[in-house]
């Protein structure tokens, strides 16, 4: 015998003409979420190459040697992409939870490999040497988030040793002139001992240097290097 | 009936109701007593709020019935529905019911010390009203997850399945539960052994 409440549900079904969804509904919904995953993780590695990308090209594991200032050192981090990174991961992490099943999985192990996945894309990706290619157009867009404007983030800070810039003029008994970013002129003192390897200084070579300011001499700044290294022909100083 | 002649019967009524309206009245008359009696069980919703939560977790089945995954047992779909519409209806209203379920189940009981010194001073109905009352005043998850539990008998797959949690968070909740469960009874019933 057929309830009050089945003769109801079945009434109102049929009078406000209730449809079903249709099989191709649920298939559509089910895909968005893969489609997000597939989205999140794709953009969750490419958040890992650009900052490895802008890892290799301010050399932090040769500023660590000099062990820039906490605030010179988080500033120099591509926050932005790790942020994206993370963001990215959890959204991931969030789809495949939405999927049929996908609730089985805690939120710590989706976490945890959608983290290893993208981690391991985004190095594959960094490996095959795409980091410029997929640098430029942001580079383009947003130089404040550029490879670039983070090697200066790191390197322009003479306050703390660290210096950049374009030998200009011939090395002569131990110095040279040097214009960094902000062209602003600079008189470098060095020893022979400080140079690091594969480097010459010579008029129109690009350096990176550690050391510290010193007095000024006739109005002209002066940074008594205690190494130079090499650094990359930057866009800034393009003439 | 056994687990699995659920499972069949089940699957041969949403086969039934996937391709007509009328066979969709013999899921509402099998699920019917159980889902109110669950509604009632996880929200201190009345008696007739309850039947109109029933009423909605019903249309939306129907509306829902053929992204039905046949991977998991029906009923532990049709609870999902009607705990979510539950959850939704009850956070609606914000109102605390005071019109209490009268009969009310005892396996909770157990759970609390003293249980049965006071199971033998007092009646089943007042039993009943206490551990609703404790109940009551647990948080959602943990009221939640000892109902289905202790009172429908639900294993931890199962729970994991309506509650869209992972089985080890079940188990962690439910632990977690008791413990809640038996300190609000001693907070709400000082002298076990009156």
């Amino acid at each position: 015998m057929k309830s009050s409440l089945s003769s109801s549900v079945v009434s109102a079904i049929k009078e406000q003409h209730i449809a079903q969804h249709t099989r191709g509904y649920f298939v559509l919904k089910r895909s968005i979420f893969w489609i997000l995953f597939g989205i999140a993780m794709l953009l969750g590695a490419k958040a890992v190459l650009l900052t490895l990308h802008v890892l290799e090209a301010e050399d932090l594991p040769l500023a660590m040697r000099q062990a820039p200032p906490i605030i010179v050192f988080v500033r120099s981090l591509p926050l932005l992409w790790i942020v994206s990174f993370a963001l990215l991961s959890l959204v991931a992490s969030w789809s495949v939870r939405a999927l049929p099943k996908g609730y089985k999985w805690s939120l710590h192990k989706t976490l945890g490999i959608n983290l290893l996945a993208s981690l391991i894309l985004g190095i594959a990706l960094f490996a095959m040497g795409l980091g410029p290619v997929i640098s430029r157009p942001i580079e383009r867009m947003a130089p404040g988030f550029s490879a670039e404007s983070h090697r200066n983030a790191l390197w322009m800070h003479p306050e703390y040793g660290f210096l950049r810039g374009r030998i200009i003029e011939e090395p002569k008994e131990g110095s040279c002139l040097l214009r960094d970013p902000q062209n602003i002129q600079w008189l470098v003192l060095f020893e022979e001992e400080d140079l690091g390897r594969n480097i010459r200084i010579q008029s129109g070579a690009f350096v990176r240097l550690y050391g510290e300011v010193e007095e000024d001499i006739e109005g002209l700044r002066v940074f008594e290097a205690e190494r130079i290294v090499p650094d990359r022909p930057p866009r800034w100083l393009h003439d | 009936m056994q687990d699995t002649d659920h499972i069949e019967r089940d699957r041969k009524l949403v086969h039934a109701a996937r391709a007509n309206v009328d066979a969709f009245a013999n899921i509402v008359d099998c699920y019917e007593a159980p889902l109110l009696r669950y509604i009632l069980r996880i929200s201190s919703l009345s008696h007739a709020e309850a039947e109109e939560v029933l009423q909605e977790t019903f249309l939306s089945c129907w509306k829902n019935l053929r992204g039905y995954d046949q991977s998991l047992p029906f009923r532990s779909w049709l609870y999902r529905i009607a705990h979510n519409q539950t959850i939704s209806t009850f956070r609606k209203k914000k109102t605390r019911n005071e019109e209490k379920q009268e009969e009310l189940d005892l396996e909770l009981f157990d759970l609390a010390d003293g249980a049965e010194e006071l199971g033998v001073r007092l009646d089943r109905k007042e039993r009943g009203k206490q551990v609703y009352d404790v109940l009551q005043n647990l948080k959602a998850d943990h009221r939640e997850v000892l109902v289905l539990r202790y009172l429908e008998g639900y294993d931890y797959e199962a729970i994991s399945d309506i509650l869209r949690k992972p089985p080890g968070t079940v188990a962690t909740l439910l632990r977690r539960a008791k413990k809640a469960f038996q300190q609000s009874w001693k907070r709400l019933h000082p002298t076990p052994t009156l």
